[in-house]
């Protein structure tokens, strides 16, 4: 049985140049689905050729291409584009807005990261091959006497296009959040996701130039223009965008697990206006700790970047408190969804408490440019993101295109996916504590890393055979169509007061009543506009004191 | 003043200048010193920007939203490119400042359309 056809099929015009939100934002999110395929594929190589000592699966350069496109694709065109295509289709209706403010920016911003990413991609087909200086372009690595392939300007030229699209979309979403808001909708009564957004949005409008700027002096360099920035101030620009890209990566899965854990727990979101203030503080610190990244350069304040890394442990701590508050003495249904947002806070806390540990200078000299950074960068960003982006789809999926995924295979891609994580990531913690280097293509024999290396390589085939399972339960539920209705899961947010997929301009019946963050709660619950504001425990209160009206 | 919103820029920017002030505290280089000063004046303009605005907004009976742009496509490919153009050659360059002129004229056309349905819409209205 197929779900009813809300709109027409797109024609080729509209599927180039609509400015619906929604249509921009599946577009994105579709982009960024084709790009982290082709960059779990590099990084599968890259298992292969490290699985044991000695192995030359690709060469020395080949593997150098390797990790610098994976890790770029899956920094500028995978995460970064997948959380704000996440927003881009959920912010207005959140909010209770017909459409994105600027529309035609966003879909230009859109088409920027597209066209970056096949710009990247096609140093692939230069005649020296792709980049090779990895995904931050070290200068003096990346400068021409170094990497003097076309390849590296191409890389250059697609990381600034996709930038660009990214700031052009986060301006349209900002704007649509201050300036858009339904009638009721204030600042404090936007879910917990939009926050997430906000936090995400306001970091890439006021840090992600600095990357703009780092790569066209790079590129000024790379023409011959001298040496016109020093390889500290080029790491100083980059890193001023470089950490809180790990955040833009972060907070929007953050608010999704949010709005899964509510919904799944039946419970209202525990510590609303805690959480909120957590994210701008948050926000604040993520984009005031990025010379933590250069402990070992001895060029920076190693004591003011040291204590507000450590600092971010506050509001990291009241968002992880809420979270497993809102859950605390809840109806918890363990579906898809759930297990996602679950398997998000455990792997996450494993690269969150690593994080403390290279967050100390004295530790991060140790674990400087070793496995364990890599262990613990990918705890934050496959643990947290990607496990956030599936808790993410999985929960709004039947909004999106009105159709249920099958929860058993969604469960089986869980655990395929959870088991994997561990199998690839944890080993290379005890790899970077026993010195093994990152971006090296061998290891000798004698070193004992072996074993390790295969267990890590054997989770990454796993990993793989989870987003396989994905693929197969997107292709059998798509033929076999459940119809979703408007509210599947019994949401809270006003996303699922329109129909599933919603109509052009979003809603086609009058909103309910915006009277908390959680209106569609409220208006299950009955609850009036001051109870709503107070949450349940208000009614509860009432009752105590005798109002016989309160029930 | 009409609330606009934008005061969340306000105290985004006030936290982020607290760490400021204590980053200035450790006398380090020039450089970071400015990022982040730079990232503070960006969201206190920003805030004026939209509180400006939202003084000067006045509520419309219509508001015409686009529902293709073939402009904004065009104005995406030409500015790639002027970028790609920057490595392969002034003829790519020259390309792209082209494809770019023609995305921006698109819009500018596009622009005036969709104010030219808002002018009849708001006339069919005051007949009504």
């Amino acid at each position: 049985m197929r779900a009813p056809a809300i709109a027409s099929p797109p024609g080729p015009l509209e599927r180039l140049a609509s400015t619906d939100h929604k249509r921009i934002a599946t577009r994105l999110g579709g982009a960024a689905l084709v790009f982290f395929l082709a960059a779990g594929v590099l990084a599968l190589v890259m298992r292969l050729e490290l699985a044991q000592p000695g192995l030359q699966v690709v060469s020395t350069e080949t593997y150098n291409e390797l990790f610098t496109i994976h890790g770029s694709t899956m920094i500028y065109l995978v995460v970064t584009p997948a959380a704000l295509a996440l927003g881009l289709y959920l912010v207005p209706l959140h909010v209770g807005a017909g459409d994105i403010a600027a529309p035609r920016i966003a879909l230009a911003g859109m088409w920027l990261i597209v066209l970056g990413g096949i710009v990247m991609w096609s140093g692939f087909l230069a005649k020296q091959g792709a980049a090779k200086a990895t995904w931050v372009g070290f200068d003096p690595l990346a400068d021409a006497p170094y990497t003097p392939e076309s390849g590296m300007d191409l890389w250059i030229g697609g990381v600034f296009l996709a930038t660009l699209g990214e700031i052009a979309i986060a301006a349209c979403l900002l704007a649509t959040m201050l300036r858009k808001r339904a009638p009721g909708m204030t600042l404090l009564r936007m879910p917990v996701f939009c926050w997430g957004v906000m936090a995400t949005v306001l970091m890439v409008v006021f840090a992600f130039p600095a990357l703009l700027v780092a790569l066209g002096l790079l590129f000024a360099e790379r023409q011959g223009a001298g040496d016109v920035v020093s390889s500290v101030d080029y790491q100083h620009l980059f890193w001023f965008y470089g950490h809180p890209v790990v955040y833009v990566m972060f907070f929007p899965f953050v608010g999704a697990v949010a709005e899964v854990i509510s919904t799944f727990s039946e419970r209202r979101f525990f510590g609303y206006f805690f959480m909120v203030l957590s994210l701008l503080l948050f926000t604040a610190l993520s984009m005031s700790v990025w010379a933590h990244h250069m402990f070992t350069t001895g060029a920076v304040a190693n004591r003011y970047f040291a204590l507000t890394t450590t600092a971010i442990l506050v509001p990291a701590g009241v968002e992880y408190f809420d979270l497993i508050a809102t859950m605390w003495g809840g109806r918890i249904r363990l579906a898809a969804p759930m297990l996602f947002a679950i398997g998000f806070l455990l792997l996450f806390l494993i690269g969150g408490l690593t994080g403390i540990w290279i967050g100390s200078p004295p530790l991060d000299y140790h674990a400087n440019n070793s496995y364990f950074i890599v262990a613990h960068f990918h705890y934050t960003l496959f643990g947290g993101s990607v496990f956030g982006l599936f808790a993410g789809l999985y929960f709004w999926w039947p909004k999106l295109f009105g159709w249920l995924l099958r929860d058993g295979l969604g469960r089986l891609h869980f655990a395929l996916m959870f088991l994997g994580a561990l199998l690839t990531f944890i080993p290379l913690f005890a790899l970077g504590h026993e010195g093994m280097t990152r971006r090296i293509p061998d290891y000798p024999a004698s070193e004992g890393w072996g074993t390790l290396n295969l267990i890590s390589t054997i989770g990454s085939f796993v990993i793989a055979l989870s987003i396989l399972v994905f693929l197969i339960n997107v292709a059998i539920s798509w033929l076999r169509q459940v119809p979703a209705g408007d509210d599947p899961w019994m949401g809270m947010t006003l996303e699922w007061a329109t129909s599933s997929p919603p109509p052009r301009h979003n809603f086609d019946r009058p909103l309910p009543p915006i009277t908390s963050f959680a209106p569609l709660y409220d208006l299950r619950h009955g609850l009036r506009p001051e109870e709503a504001e107070q949450g349940p425990e208000a009614r509860l209160a009432g009752v105590a004191g005798g109002q016989e009206d309160a029930v | 003043m009409r609330r606009s919103g934008a005061l969340v820029l306000v105290v985004f920017a006030a936290i982020l200048a607290t760490w400021w002030v204590v980053l200035l505290l450790w006398r380090t280089d020039a450089l970071p010193t400015a990022l982040l000063g730079g990232s503070v004046t960006g969201l206190l303009v920003a805030f004026l920007i939209f509180a400006l605005s939202a003084q000067r907004r006045r509520p419309v009976a219509v508001r015409a939203s686009p529902d293709l742009s073939l402009g904004a496509v065009v104005l995406a490919f030409g500015v790639t490119g002027l970028v790609v153009g920057a490595e392969v050659g002034p003829w790519l360059l020259l390309v792209g400042a082209a494809v770019s002129a023609g995305g921006l004229a698109q819009l500018g056309r596009e622009h005036m359309a969709a104010r030219r349905a808002i002018d009849r819409a708001t006339s069919a209205r005051r007949a009504v």
